[in-house]
C-alpha cells in the first residue's frame, strides 16, 4: 500500500470515529433533554423559591433554547471545555480527570486478570473436556453470567470482609492516612511511586474485592468463547496433520490452534474492555469506590447534564479507540490477513 | 539528717519531673458518619440539603441555634438578642472572643457582610431571608436586622443562616466572583467546633477539632469527624455493624429494625417534626370535589403504612406533625373507613369509581410501598390507581404545572424552623403553589387561606399563635387536600456507646457532633 493510500485510509477511519463520537453525543444530548426533568431545582436546594431556581438555571445556561444549548456544547467540546456540573458547579473536566484514573485502576486490573484467566480456562476446558475441572468451569461459567454483579459484590463483602475480616469492606486507598502524593490517582501505582509499602498493602487489599467481582462477572464469557472457538480449531485438518507428524499436543494447542482461535476472542475482549467502564458503576456503588462509576451514578440520579455527556464521551471514545486497536491486532494474529495487506 | 535531706531531694526531683512531664493527652475520639451521598459544595450559602447540612452545621455557626433535638433557641455567635415590640427589628449582641478558622475575629461588620453574602448568592438559605429589608452594624459588637413585614417567628430562621468569615470573602474574592463562591465551594472559613482537614471527593470529608473554639470540648466529645460516602445502604450497614462507621445518614425502617436486633448497635430515636403525605391535585377531574378527596382519605390503609415502618412511625392527625403541639398528639389520628368512603364516593356521583394517577420517587422503598398500598386501598372503593415512579428531577418537573402534575403524589415534609405557620405555608399557600415552584402540590390557591397563614407569624404571643395555627391546621385538614400517610420516627442505627441526637429541623440526617459523646 502506498503512502497516499495509507493516509486516505487513516483519514477515513478517523472520520468514522469522529462521526460515531458525534452521533453518540448528540443522541445523549437529545435523550437527556427530552426526558422532562428539572435538575436546577435539585441543585437550588430544599425550600428554594422560583427565583432561586431560575438563578441556577440562568447560571448554567439552561434557560436558553435547546438548539443554542446544543451548539454551545459542541463549540465548548472543541475547546475541551466539558462545562460545569449543575450539582457541584465545578468544571466537569476536573471531575473526569479526578475520577477516571481511580476507575482505570479497577478496569485495567480486572481486564488483564480476566483476559488471561479467561483464555487459560478456555484452553484447559477445550483440551480436557471431561476433566472434573472442566465440569466445574462449565457450572461456574453459567453461574458467573447468571449472577448480577452487585449481588456477587455483596456476597464477597459478606464472606471476606464482614465474616472472615480478611479484606476491607469498602472504599479505596485513603491517601491522607499514609501521607502519600497523588501522582496518578491510582492507589497501587501511587503507593509504589511514593515508595510506601504500608500504603501499597492497603491499596492492594482495597482493590481485591471489587476486582474479583468484575472478573467473576466477565470471565465466563471469555472462557466459553475461547473454549468453543478452540474446539473448532482442534478439529481442523492441520491439527490432525501436526499430530500425525508427532508434534507435542501442547505445542499444537498453543502455537497453532489457539492462535487461530484468538481472533473472535480478541474482538470480544475489546468490546468487554469498553463494557467494563459501564460495568464499574454498580461495583463502585457497592464498594464505595470513588471513581467514574460512582460519579456517573450521582450524575444520572440528579440529571446532571454535563457530567452525563462527558461520561458518554469518555465511554464512546474508549470503545472506538479500543476497537481500532483490536482491528490493528488482527493481522498480527492471522497470517492470511497480513498477506492480503 | 542526710537521709532526710536525700528524701527531700528525691521528692523535689520527682516533683520537678512531674511538673515538666507533658500532660496526659486524652485519647482522640473519632466519629465516623456514613451517608449515601456527599455534599456537592462546601459553600454554606448554597449547600442546603440533607447531604450539605451535616458538613455546614459542624463547621459553621449562626447567630442562634436550636438546642439539639428541640425547638428552643440558644445563642451561638450572638450572646444575647432582643426583638422589637412591633416585630420589625431584631438586635443581636455578639459573643466576644470568637475567632473564625482563618484566625479573623468575629465582629458586627463581618456578620453583616456574611448575611449579605447569603442574600447576594441567593441560593439555599436565602429563602430564610426573603422578608429581610436591612442588616446594619449598630456598633462593633451589635447587629440589627430589620424585616419588611412584622414577623415574630423570624428568630427561628437564624440557625439556618451560617456566618462565614468576612476576611475570607475579602481575601478570596475576584472581579468576576465578588462573593468568593469558587473558593468557598472547596474551602471553609467558619467558626464552628470542627475545621476542614481534608476532602477526598466521593470518599470522605475529614473534620478536625477546632483548637480555638470558644466552647470547651467534653472529655468524650469527638475530636475528629469523618463524613464518608457509601452509596449502597447494604454496604453502609455492614460497615456500621463491623464498627467502621458509628452514625448513619438515611436509612429505611428495615435497617432500623435489623439494627435493633444487632448487639453492637442501638437505634437512636430523636424528636421528629416530619410528616409524609400524598397531596391531591384539586384542580381537575373528580378530585375537585371535596367528598371524593375525603373518600380517598378514608379509604387509605394507614395501619398498613405504620406496619411497614415496623414500629418506627405513628399515625398522623392532619397537616401538622403531632410533635408541634400536645393538642395534636392527643387528637384523633387518621384511620381507614371503607364504608364511609364508599358512601361519600356514591354521594359525589362516582359510585363506579374512576381512574387516577400516582407519581412516586423511584428507589425509595416507602414511596413505592405507599403507591402499592394506595392502589390496593382505593381498589376497595372502585378507584384504579396507575402508578408511576421516577427520579426526583423528573418529579419536580412534572409538578411545575398543575396540568402536567399527576392526580396524587408523595411528599416528605420536615420542619426547618420552629414556625408551624411556615410549615403549613410551604404546602398550602398560593405563594408555594407548584405552579410557582413550591411544594403546594395540591395546587390549592385560596386568598382567604393565604391570609390566615400569613397572619400567624404576626401574632406576638406564642400560645395565641399556636392556638391560631391549630385552627388553620383544622381548616386545611377539612379540605382533604392530601392523605396524611404517616409520621415516621427519626430512628437511626448508631454504634452502641454513642449518645446524641439527629436534627429533625435539618432534614433529619444531620448530627452536630459537638453534642455527641462516646462512652470510653
Amino acid at each position: 500500500m502506498n503512502k497516499f493510500k495509507r493516509i486516505r485510509k487513516f483519514a477515513q477511519r478517523f472520520s468514522w470515529m469522529l462521526l460515531v463520537v458525534w452521533a453518540s453525543l448528540t443522541l445523549t444530548f437529545i435523550l437527556s433533554r427530552v426526558i422532562p426533568a428539572d435538575p436546577a431545582r435539585l441543585a437550588a436546594g430544599l425550600q428554594a423559591g422560583p427565583e432561586q431556581v431560575l438563578e441556577v438555571r440562568k447560571a448554567l445556561g439552561l434557560d436558553k433554547p435547546l438548539i443554542v444549548q446544543y451548539f454551545t456544547y459542541l463549540k465548548d467540546i472543541l475547546r475541551l471545555d466539558l462545562g460545569d456540573s449543575i450539582q457541584t458547579r465545578q468544571p466537569v473536566l476536573d471531575d473526569i480527570l479526578r475520577y477516571l484514573p481511580v476507575t482505570l485502576e479497577l478496569v485495567f486490573l480486572s481486564f488483564f486478570i480476566y483476559a488471561i484467566l479467561g483464555v487459560l480456562f478456555g484452553v484447559l476446558w477445550a483440551r480436557f473436556p471431561r476433566n472434573i475441572f472442566s465440569k466445574f468451569l462449565s457450572f461456574s461459567s453459567i453461574l458467573g453470567v447468571a449472577m448480577p454483579v452487585f449481588w456477587v459484590g455483596l456476597l464477597l463483602q459478606l464472606i471476606f470482609a464482614a465474616k472472615l475480616q480478611w479484606l476491607p469492606l469498602a472504599g479505596s486507598l485513603q491517601y491522607q492516612d499514609f501521607d502519600i502524593t497523588r501522582y496518578t490517582g491510582m492507589g497501587i501505582l501511587d503507593s509504589i511511586l511514593s515508595w510506601n509499602s504500608e500504603a501499597l498493602r492497603a491499596a492492594v487489599l482495597a482493590v481485591i474485592l471489587p476486582v474479583t467481582t468484575l472478573v467473576l462477572s466477565q470471565i465466563a464469557i471469555a472462557t466459553r468463547l475461547t473454549k468453543s472457538t478452540l474446539e473448532v480449531e482442534l478439529r481442523q485438518h492441520y491439527v490432525r496433520t501436526a499430530r500425525a507428524r508427532g508434534v507435542a499436543e501442547w505445542k499444537i494447542t498453543i502455537f497453532d490452534a489457539l492462535r487461530n482461535a484468538l481472533n473472535p476472542v480478541v474482538t470480544m475482549l475489546g468490546l468487554q474492555f469498553g463494557w467494563l467502564f459501564g460495568g464499574t458503576i454498580l461495583v463502585e456503588v457497592v464498594f464505595s469506590w470513588p471513581g467514574l462509576g460512582l460519579y456517573s451514578f450521582n450524575a444520572f440520579r440528579t440529571f446532571d447534564y454535563n457530567p452525563i455527556l462527558a461520561i458518554t464521551l469518555v465511554v464512546t471514545v474508549t470503545f472506538v479507540v479500543v476497537n481500532e486497536l483490536v482491528a490493528l491486532l488482527y493481522p498480527l494474529l492471522d497470517p492470511k490477513l497480513r498477506e492480503r495487506k | 539528717m542526710n537521709k532526710a535531706l536525700r528524701k527531700i531531694g528525691l521528692l523535689g526531683v520527682a516533683g520537678l519531673l512531674v511538673s515538666i512531664a507533658p500532660p496526659v493527652q486524652a485519647a482522640p475520639i473519632t466519629a465516623t458518619y456514613s451517608n449515601i451521598a456527599e455534599t456537592a459544595t462546601l459553600d454554606p450559602a448554597i449547600a442546603f440539603s440533607s447531604d450539605g447540612f451535616v458538613f455546614v452545621r459542624n463547621v459553621y455557626e449562626g447567630l442562634l441555634e436550636y438546642k439539639p433535638g428541640t425547638m428552643t433557641l440558644q445563642g451561638v455567635l450572638a450572646k444575647s438578642w432582643k426583638a422589637s415590640a412591633d416585630g420589625l427589628s431584631f438586635t443581636f449582641d455578639l459573643r466576644p472572643g470568637v475567632k473564625f478558622h482563618d484566625g479573623s475575629p468575629l465582629n458586627a461588620d463581618g456578620v453583616v457582610t456574611a448575611l449579605k453574602r447569603i442574600q447576594a448568592v441567593n441560593q439555599g438559605p436565602a429563602t430564610m431571608m426573603t422578608n429581610v429589608s436591612d442588616i446594619v452594624a449598630t456598633s462593633s459588637s451589635q447587629v440589627k436586622i430589620t424585616v419588611k413585614t412584622k414577623d415574630f417567628t423570624f428568630l427561628g430562621k437564624l440557625p439556618k443562616l451560617p456566618i462565614v468569615s468576612a476576611a475570607a470573602i475579602e481575601k478570596n474574592k475576584t472581579a468576576d466572583d465578588p462573593w468568593a463562591k469558587t473558593w468557598f465551594a472547596t474551602n471553609e472559613a467558619g467558626s464552628g467546633p470542627y475545621v476542614l482537614d481534608n476532602w477526598a471527593r466521593n470518599q470522605a470529608i475529614t473534620l478536625a477539632k477546632n483548637p480555638t473554639y470558644w466552647r470547651a470540648f467534653g472529655a468524650k466529645t469527638p475530636t475528629k469527624v469523618v463524613l464518608r460516602v457509601d452509596p449502597d445502604i447494604t454496604t453502609a450497614m455492614q460497615l456500621l455493624s463491623s464498627g467502621q462507621v458509628d452514625f448513619m445518614g438515611a436509612v429505611g425502617p428495615d435497617d432500623s429494625a435489623a439494627a435493633a436486633k444487632n448487639k453492637n448497635l442501638q437505634v437512636l430515636v430523636s424528636p421528629s417534626y416530619y410528616i409524609q403525605f400524598m397531596p391531591m391535585n384539586v384542580t381537575r377531574g373528580p378530585l375537585k370535589d371535596v367528598r371524593v378527596r375525603k373518600a380517598i382519605s378514608l379509604a387509605f390503609d394507614y395501619k398498613g403504612m405504620i406496619d411497614f415502618y415496623k414500629g418506627y412511625a405513628e399515625a398522623a392527625s392532619g397537616p401538622l406533625p403531632n410533635a408541634f403541639s400536645p393538642v395534636l398528639a392527643k387528637s384523633p389520628k387518621m384511620a381507614q373507613n371503607i364504608t364511609a368512603a364508599k358512601k361519600l364516593l356514591a354521594d359525589a356521583g362516582y359510585k363506579k369509581g374512576f381512574t387516577m394517577t400516582y407519581l412516586g420517587l423511584k428507589g425509595l422503598s416507602y414511596e413505592e410501598f405507599a403507591g402499592t398500598l394506595l392502589q390496593a386501598s382505593l381498589k376497595k372503593i372502585g378507584i384504579t390507581v396507575e402508578q408511576t415512579l421516577v427520579p426526583w428531577p423528573q418529579m419536580a418537573e412534572a409538578y411545575k404545572n398543575q396540568d402536567t402534575a399527576y392526580d396524587i403524589s408523595f411528599l416528605n415534609m420536615s420542619a426547618f424552623t420552629n414556625d408551624a405557620g411556615n410549615f403549613l405555608g410551604q404546602s398550602y399557600s398560593s405563594a408555594s403553589s407548584g405552579n410557582k415552584g413550591g411544594y403546594n402540590w395540591s395546587f390549592i390557591e385560596e386568598p382567604a387561606l393565604d391570609k390566615k397563614i400569613a397572619g400567624l407569624s404576626q401574632i406576638k404571643d406564642d400560645a395565641a399563635r399556636m392556638k391560631a395555627t391549630l385552627a388553620v391546621n383544622s381548616t386545611i385538614k377539612d379540605k382533604y387536600l392530601a392523605i396524611y400517610v404517616a409520621e415516621p420516627q427519626l430512628a437511626q442505627p448508631v454504634r452502641k456507646g454513642w449518645t446524641g441526637v439527629y436534627d429533625s429541623l435539618d432534614a433529619n440526617y444531620t448530627v452536630r457532633f459537638f453534642y455527641t459523646s462516646k462512652k470510653s
